[in-house]
């Protein structure tokens, strides 16, 4: 197994989604981890101490606020250089996948714990674009069949 | 009783839940974390708390009443049975994902669901018993063990990392060679053409290699470039020179459309591969820039093919490919191939059933990259460089021009 420490950017909204990749800790503490979050209540308390970049919220229905979040998205990766990008949602992480992607730096997209069987419009453009699905439910091999279940993270 | 409510961190406010908790207020010690809602409870309240403190107060509480969340499971994780109630997508949220979730987690996990909320104070008077009697009842599955996800995760970005072709222009390469990175025991390529695929295949994985392919200039050169590799000279047509069975993969990778038959070459495959061994095939898929397809000019426009292909590498390669047809190609067409066949996916999906194949993985490659395609063949090395760096991102950033598939032959 690989012992060679990576740049790993971890991009999140607030909320359940935030609690998958803080369920990564074995992982990515491992690793130099940074963070693309943003900021609300839960996220400053649970990534202090943290290198985190507050980001703004984005929403797949709001596109203006999509196109403020890719300028943002590609300072940020241009910056820290990320040797993989992980996020388990939701739209803000859009613009970080796409970036990625068109640099062809690997991206693993985690389908949160308590989608089944329906992804959301910004979990499908994501796992259009990444690298690898992680499913944390089998019942999601239907939408996913590229997916890799990995079992619940926390 | 100690009653925690909590909403989660969405931005959609859960007015519907705030309001049902007002009754309880008069009767327990309830703290809720409000989220974005105007509603005001008459009890102890923040709209969000930090999740340090979240998990102190579930921890503390008698009672959690939250949104249908991923909350939901810190609860459990921390030995208690929640009320769940389900933000729908009547404005509590962008879609009905929580209602399936907790009609799913309801159904055998530890959780009450609670869909009238005209209820909820007699659910939270009969909680203790009804908390105690699925704990007893309901089992709750445990996570996934770290060490394992964190091995998971290093050997998938390995995996990926370590991929020889992933700036290759052409994505099928790429796709392939992560298919078959880890697989072990004998491979077979078919049509290995100068062996760009297969000698980077035998040289950074385990595998086996050998090698077929109908162009006796492309063998020579593969067998001096890849001594490791045993190779093997095959006709247009007819029988793989092989046992039953004596492959654990084959790849094909953009080859079927050469082919006089596509059911005769997959009945082969499925003949040579054993059972559960690994078909890798890759295709030009049909779509809306297909007729740019270069490799049918040599029939549409035979002229300009023959000015141009001569122009670009010399009349005497021109008459060795396409005039002198004793190897049984036309170029590195089969003779008798009329076109060079864009594939529907659907079409090639149900031949690979036909033939004993459970497709295990379908992905895909370009969209605009006919038009960078054409330039790049007739530019010199340095502009050529450009346009297949535009077709690599093009390879990124769509699927509907080349068709891949995974599929495994069925015992």
């Amino acid at each position: 197994m690989p012992s060679v420490s990576k740049r790993i950017l971890l991009v999140s909204s607030s909320g359940g989604v935030l609690l998958d990749l803080l369920a990564l800790g074995p992982w990515w503490s491992r690793h130099q981890a940074v963070w693309a979050v943003v900021k609300a209540a839960d996220s400053v308390s649970a990534l202090a101490g943290q290198r985190v970049h507050w980001i703004r919220e984005a929403s797949i229905r709001r596109p203006i606020g999509l196109l403020t979040g890719l300028a943002q998205a590609w300072r940020i990766i241009r910056n820290e250089r990320p040797q993989v990008v992980v996020s388990a949602g939701s739209a803000p992480a859009i613009a970080y996948f796409l970036f990625a992607r068109a640099l062809g730096i690997p991206t693993f997209w985690i389908s949160t714990l308590n989608v089944l069987t329906t992804p959301g419009i910004s979990a499908k453009i994501c796992t259009r674009l990444t690298s690898r699905v992680l499913l944390q439910q089998s019942s999601m091999r239907d939408a996913h069949p590229n997916g890799i279940v990995i079992g619940e993270l926390y | 009783m100690e009653v925690l409510v909590t909403v989660g961190m969405s931005a959609w406010p859960f007015d519907r839940l705030i309001r049902a908790i007002i009754p309880l207020c008069a009767e327990h010690r309830v703290f809720a974390q409000t989220g974005t809602s105007k509603v005001v409870p008459p009890c102890p309240h923040a709209p969000f708390v930090p999740h340090a403190e979240l998990i102190e107060r579930i921890r503390a509480a008698d009672v959690v009443i939250t949104h249908a969340g991923n909350t939901v499971r810190l609860v459990q994780r921390a030995g208690k049975v929640p009320i769940a109630v389900a933000r729908t997508a009547q404005g509590e949220m962008a879609n009905d994902h929580q209602v399936e979730y907790l009609l799913h987690e309801a159904h055998g996990g530890r959780v009450v669901a609670q869909w009238d909320l005209d209820l909820l104070p007699q659910a939270v008077a009969g909680h203790r018993a009804v908390e105690a009697q699925l704990i007893a009842e309901r089992k709750l599955d445990q996570p996934a063990p770290a060490a394992h996800i964190s091995a998971l995760l290093d050997a998938e970005w390995d995996r990926l990392a370590r991929n020889p072709f992933r700036d290759h222009p052409l994505r099928r390469y790429a796709y392939a060679w992560d298919e078959l990175a880890g697989e072990s025991g004998r491979h077979l390529d078919i049509g290995c053409s100068t062996g760009e695929f297969i000698g980077m295949l035998a040289a950074t994985t385990p595998l086996d290699c050998h090698a077929v392919d109908p162009h006796p200039g492309y063998l020579r050169q593969v067998e001096r470039d890849y001594p490791q590799i045993e190779v093997r000279h095959i006709a247009t047509s007819g029988p793989l020179p092989y046992p039953e069975r004596y492959f654990s993969s084959v790849s094909l990778l953009d080859v079927l459309e050469h082919c006089p038959s596509e059911d005769d070459l997959l009945r082969e495959i499925r003949r040579v591969l054993a059972p559960g061994g690994l078909l890798v095939l890759t295709v030009p898929g049909r779509h809306p820039f297909s007729w740019l397809d270069p490799d049918n000019a040599k029939f549409r426009h035979k002229r300009l093919h023959r000015a141009i292909y001569s122009l670009r590498f010399g009349r005497d390669v021109y008459r060795e490919r396409f005039i002198d047809r004793s190897n049984g190609l036309f170029g590195d067409m089969s003779i008798g191939k009329k076109e060079h066949t864009n594939y529907r996916r659907d079409w090639l999906v149900e031949r690979l059933q036909a033939h004993g194949f459970k497709v295990t993985r379908q992905s895909g490659a370009n969209l605009f990259w006919r038009w960078f395609q054409i330039p790049a063949l007739l530019a010199g090395p340095r502009t050529r460089r450009f346009f297949e760096r535009a077709i690599w991102l093009d390879g990124e950033l769509f699927d509907r021009a080349n068709f891949f598939f995974s599929a495994r032959s069925e015992p």
